[in-house]
């Protein structure tokens, strides 16, 4: 009897210890192909997904400046384009004895740095000089580095109209000790300039600061809103009517076409055909293609606050789907 | 098919990309001048959104047809003939809908002045048709159109063509198949004739003659007398030729009439065929089943030497064989698998191919000109099929189905397919026409009963 009920009750717990890691483990019988990932994003996350933020309050308050690792404090200035910092420099100057307070420039070029301002003694077409160079984003200078090196170096002389070369050889004669390293050298310039390089793209300080204020040189722009890219597709969808033969060979009639928009939501010029083709049957679907795009003015679904990102759209339009795939 | 769409893809995309890259580098030479000149750096252009468009709106195209203009007071009449015949051929494809008159806000008074193409985009025309038709001072007709793109504001096409008065119908088809050309990418198909058996007469006592028509039932001529029962003429797709057979009193006999002159030959006496012979693409060549005891076999025949090819020798029937456009290969019907299906062999003879696999049994197999396409009756359950299937046996779908549906034909461009339909009962057959996606089913127009329609090729 009693074994009877071992048995029974041994029996029953392991089919109940079964059940359980069984259906516990598996999965629900359902159909797995019926299952689509779905991420819900309101159309603002997407338009409003950029680099830059406008309202950064922090970043007001926050008396870091924006930087990517720690390092010398100097490079972070530069990326405030203002010319707050150069009476500083303006002053350094003059007095010449101080090596340091020349915040641009990397310890190397501050040397050579330091003599250019006393040679043209009243600092002030130095100043220029240094303005000029302040003015221009770091962007720009890569592009005038990469473009020529040997040009810049002329540039600030020529730029102090006071001075004509004679003039400063005479006086470069003069001061023996500090005049020969006071000529531009290209190399030392494009030394100079090359150390400013990846400053572009770490800003360095003593602390890390990854807080954007009021958008970063390196922002992206706003994205088209899901809802506008939907309407913009039915309208187009809507309104094309290819012709039926390419449902033979989809693939050999794909057209794409490049439209431009005004802030009035109507194209500007002719529609721009992008891919080429010949034979009647790929005339007839451009035709098609560019009916479409035509005719879907204005394009009112789109927002004026992204004009930048929609002035320009290049549409393909294929016809793999057209005729039931 | 997928294959090709992976490599067509990527190749767009490039393009676009090298576009993309143009753009990007004119635009820094731009920027990069701006900050030589010492300018603040505008931002760079946003890259171009793409969109990719992969449906439509697949719907017949709204096209006004304007009337066409008389260049005298006499031929204002078969010039507005001429545009409603053209309206007519370009709704009856399906693949247009022509705007009715009454609702066009500018009148048409020359073809020569650009229309007022914001009127045609009010009543939503994507294409406009205008013309003339004049009389010239040595008899004939010019007519000249123009085929405006209504949204681009663009002429698409425009021609003139001369002829004598009475071929002014033929000029309103050849301008149909111009406008059809142009807007949809294939060779119309209304610039064509129909051969078929004419069928008057009780049911029991029933007349039949070869007639021949333009593909919209006009002009009927009937090439037989009716003393003879004819059967499945077939038309020779280079020359204006036909293949028919008729019973006498003997043999079912083979001719072989010249449209054009009404010439007649005998090709000879087959006992015991069904069908008459079809034509090779070049005309030159006819290809039969001849039968041979219980089996039947498929040969070829020179028409100028008649000298006979024997192409398979089954003990089977194998029988209604017709070749593809480019004539290297022959589709045909044959029971060597039990029931009556669709087999592909090379046209000089050799393996054959079963493609058909469905229920019941496939016969009169006919390739579209187009290659793409092998039309064929399928009986199954009692009903008869039309359908398409693609010379691999693959993408068969059933046109129409019925009582008793039999004998497709194609259409030039291969877009349509004619076939007759008998009801049963007392009442005889009639021609339709189903585009080959199955769509727009019509009745073909005849004087009486109708059966066994060849279509030509085009004319011009």
């Amino acid at each position: 009897m009693r074994r009877n009920w071992i048995i029974s009750a041994s029996g029953h717990a392991a089919v109940l210890v079964f059940g359980l890691i069984t259906f516990a483990s598996s999965t629900p019988n359902v159909n797995l192909s019926d299952f689509m990932p779905v991420e819900i994003a309101t159309p603002d996350n997407i338009s409003n997904a950029t680099t830059g933020v406008k309202n950064a309050p922090k970043a007001i308050e926050n008396p870091k400046p924006l930087a990517d690792k720690i390092g010398e404090p100097k490079p972070a200035k530069e990326l405030a384009p203002k010319v707050v910092d150069k009476p500083e420099i303006r002053t350094d100057a003059a007095a010449a004895a101080e090596p340091k307070p020349e915040p641009k420039a990397p310890p190397k070029p501050a040397e050579k740095s330091e003599p250019k301002p006393e040679p043209k003694a009243d600092a002030k077409p130095a100043e220029k000089a240094e303005k000029q160079k302040d003015k221009t984003k770091p962007d720009q200078i890569a592009d005038e580095l990469k473009k020529d090196d040997t040009k810049k170096p002329p540039k600030p002389e020529k730029k102090t109209p006071e001075f004509k070369p004679d003039q400063i050889a005479e006086q470069l004669r003069k001061d023996d000790n500090k005049r020969p390293p006071s000529k531009f050298d290209a190399n030392q310039v494009a030394a100079l300039l090359d150390h400013r390089e990846p400053q572009r793209q770490l800003a360095a300080a003593e602390t890390v600061n990854g807080v954007a204020a009021l958008g970063a040189p390196t922002g992206h722009a706003a994205h088209l809103s899901q809802s506008e890219l939907d309407a913009l597709r039915a309208k187009l969808i809507s309104l094309w009517n290819p012709p039926p033969a390419v449902s033979t060979h989809p693939d050999l009639y794909i057209v794409a076409i490049r439209i431009r928009l005004g802030r009035d939501h109507r194209l500007i010029g002719q529609p721009e055909v992008l891919t080429s083709g010949d034979g009647p049957l790929f005339e007839a679907t451009r035709d098609s293609a560019i009916r479409a795009v035509i005719s879907a003015q204005p394009y009112d679904m789109l927002s004026l606050t992204t004009y930048d990102v929609w002035k320009e759209i290049d549409i393909n339009f294929d016809p793999k789907d057209v005729f039931g795939g | 098919m997928g294959d090709r769409n992976d490599l067509e893809f990527p190749k767009l995309r490039v393009r676009s990309l090298t576009q993309l890259a143009r753009v990007s580098r004119r635009d820094a030479l731009a920027v990069g001048g701006a900050a030589l000149a010492g300018l603040a750096i505008a931002p760079w252009p946003a890259a171009a959104v793409t969109v990719d468009i992969t449906q439509g709106n697949v719907q017949p195209m709204p096209i006004a047809i304007a009337d066409f203009l008389g260049g005298a007071a006499g031929d204002s009449e078969s010039a507005q003939g001429v545009s409603q015949i053209i309206a007519a051929n370009l709704r009856r494809s399906g693949l247009f809908a022509p705007i009715d008159p009454a609702a066009f806000l500018e009148k048409i008074v020359s073809v020569d002045a650009v229309p007022r193409f914001p009127d045609w985009r009010t009543i939503n025309a994507q294409a406009l048709v205008t013309g003339r038709v004049t009389r010239q001072p040595d008899g004939r007709l010019k007519a000249e159109f123009r085929l405006w793109d209504v949204q681009a504001g663009a002429q698409l096409d425009g021609k003139q063509y001369f002829t004598t008065p009475e071929n002014w119908r033929r000029i309103a088809h050849i301008i149909s198949d111009a406008i059809y050309e142009k807007l949809t990418g294939e060779k119309g198909y209304f610039d064509s004739r129909v051969v078929f058996v004419d069928e008057t007469g009780p049911a029991e006592r029933r007349i039949k003659r070869l007639a021949i028509m333009d593909q919209d039932g006009a002009n009927v001529r009937y090439l037989t007398r009716g003393d003879e029962l004819v059967l499945t003429p077939r038309f020779s797709p280079s020359t204006q030729e036909i293949t028919y057979m008729a019973y006498g009193a003997g043999d079912p006999r083979v001719y072989l009439l010249n449209i054009e002159t009404g010439q007649r030959e005998i090709v000879g006496n087959f006992p015991g065929m069904s069908f008459a012979p079809r034509f090779s693409p070049d005309g030159q060549r006819v290809v039969m089943s001849l039968q041979e005891g219980s089996n039947a076999n498929i040969f070829v025949m020179d028409l100028r030497s008649k000298a006979m090819t024997r192409l398979t020798d089954t003990p089977a029937i194998d029988t209604a064989p017709s070749y593809s456009p480019d004539g290297t290969r022959l589709c045909f019907e044959s029971d060597r698998g039990g029931r009556p299906q669709i087999y592909v062999m090379g046209a000089s003879g050799g393996q054959a191919q079963r493609i058909s696999f469905g229920d019941g049994s496939y016969s009169t197999p006919v390739w579209s000109p187009r290659g793409d396409y092998i039309a064929f009756t399928r009986q199954a359950g009692g009903k008869f099929a039309i359908g398409v299937m693609k010379p691999d046996g693959s993408g068969e779908r059933v046109l129409t189905e019925g009582f008793h549906n039999e004998g497709p034909t194609f259409a030039p461009n291969g877009r349509v397919i004619m076939f007759f339909r008998d009801p049963g009962g007392s009442a005889g057959p009639s021609l339709y026409t189903i585009d080959i996606a199955g769509r727009n089913e019509l009745r073909e127009p005849t004087p009486a009963f109708a059966s066994d329609p060849a279509w030509s090729p085009l004319l011009s």
